[in-house]
């Protein structure tokens, strides 16, 4: 995750000269993150994944007005929460997707016995993050998946500091919640 | 579940785009850089054709024209052909502003 500062500065004074290779490579190395914290908001991958392109071309555009205050990857992931959010308020029946799609996979996850293959965790995990809040999910990834500090946190999401100290431990609570729903005795394969 | 274990967990949770998502997200800005429309404003050619066409109507009003009636409005006096002059040159500097402004916009867009 920690990625030298001065090389996003290089291809960003490089994009803004026009330059869209430069831009091609500021895309490859950020939309991976970008793409799993705008699913921790969605909570659909498609979804996220328009999102995530909706808040490059807007990136793009709004290159000019990147002063460098603050760190390439802070102001793009605002933009790509922002987007999310905005995305997600467009979106009236994703609870009900959610909830469906949820619902068929943890009928699979209890009747299989079998040890969990590391894809199946990755699925698990996918899906416990997904039945927990927006903001619990982004607030967690953030911090444990892309060790971001609270400050750092703060910065990118706009909470407060007690907010994100609250979800993160209501996020944590939350997704083991989950996670026994929907594997039952299972979770001790994963914890 | 403790933090270390919660940091665990959460390292299996990041997510891939799909292959071409570099592809297409290029191919949709290039669509939307051609896409952009034109700034409307007049032609430089244009521009100077009107403001010709505006010199010699005035050119000829003032040198080749004696519209009497015009002295016999009060608030013009016998004056008018100082008056005529005034207008003259406050359409040359209009003329010459606008082509200023012209040039200013075109080089900010080109800039840009």
């Amino acid at each position: 995750m920690s990625r030298n500062e001065a090389i996003d500065i290089k291809l960003v004074n490089r994009s803004k000269a026009g330059d869209t290779s430069a831009f091609r490579d500021l895309v490859n190395a950020y939309k991976d993150v970008s793409l799993t914290l705008a699913c921790s908001v969605l909570k659909d991958t498609n979804l996220a994944e328009d999102a995530v392109q909706t808040a490059f071309i807007k990136v793009f555009e709004k290159l000019n007005t990147f002063r460098q205050d603050s760190k390439f990857s802070t102001w793009l992931y605002r933009i790509v929460i922002h987007t999310a959010y905005n995305l997600l308020k467009q979106q009236k029946n994703h609870v009900q997707m959610d909830v469906l799609a949820g619902s068929a996979i943890e009928a699979n996850g209890k009747t299989d016995t079998k040890a969990l293959t590391e894809q199946d965790q990755k699925k698990y995990i996918h899906l416990a993050l997904n039945k927990i809040k927006p903001d619990e999910a982004l607030i967690l990834r953030l911090f444990y998946l892309y060790e971001h500090t609270i400050v750092e946190i703060q910065e990118v999401t706009g909470f407060s500091k007690s907010k994100i100290k609250v979800d993160l431990h209501r996020g944590r609570k939350n997704m083991e919640l989950q996670l026994q729903k929907l594997l039952g005795n299972e979770i001790t394969q994963l914890l | 579940m403790n933090e270390d274990q919660a940091k665990e967990l959460l390292k299996k949770s990041a997510l891939k785009t799909t292959a071409n998502f570099t592809d297409r997200l290029m191919e949709q800005l290039e669509a939307k850089s051609a896409a952009q429309v034109q700034p409307n404003f007049p032609s430089i050619t244009g521009t100077f054709v009107l403001l010709a066409g505006v010199l010699l109507l005035v050119s000829f009003i003032l040198f080749y024209t004696d519209f009497k009636f015009l002295a016999e409005i009060k608030v013009m006096g016998n004056a008018y052909h100082t008056k005529f002059f005034v207008i003259f040159l406050f359409l040359v500097l209009l003329g010459a502003n606008h082509l200023l402004k012209l040039q200013h916009r075109s080089k900010s867009l080109f800039n840009n």
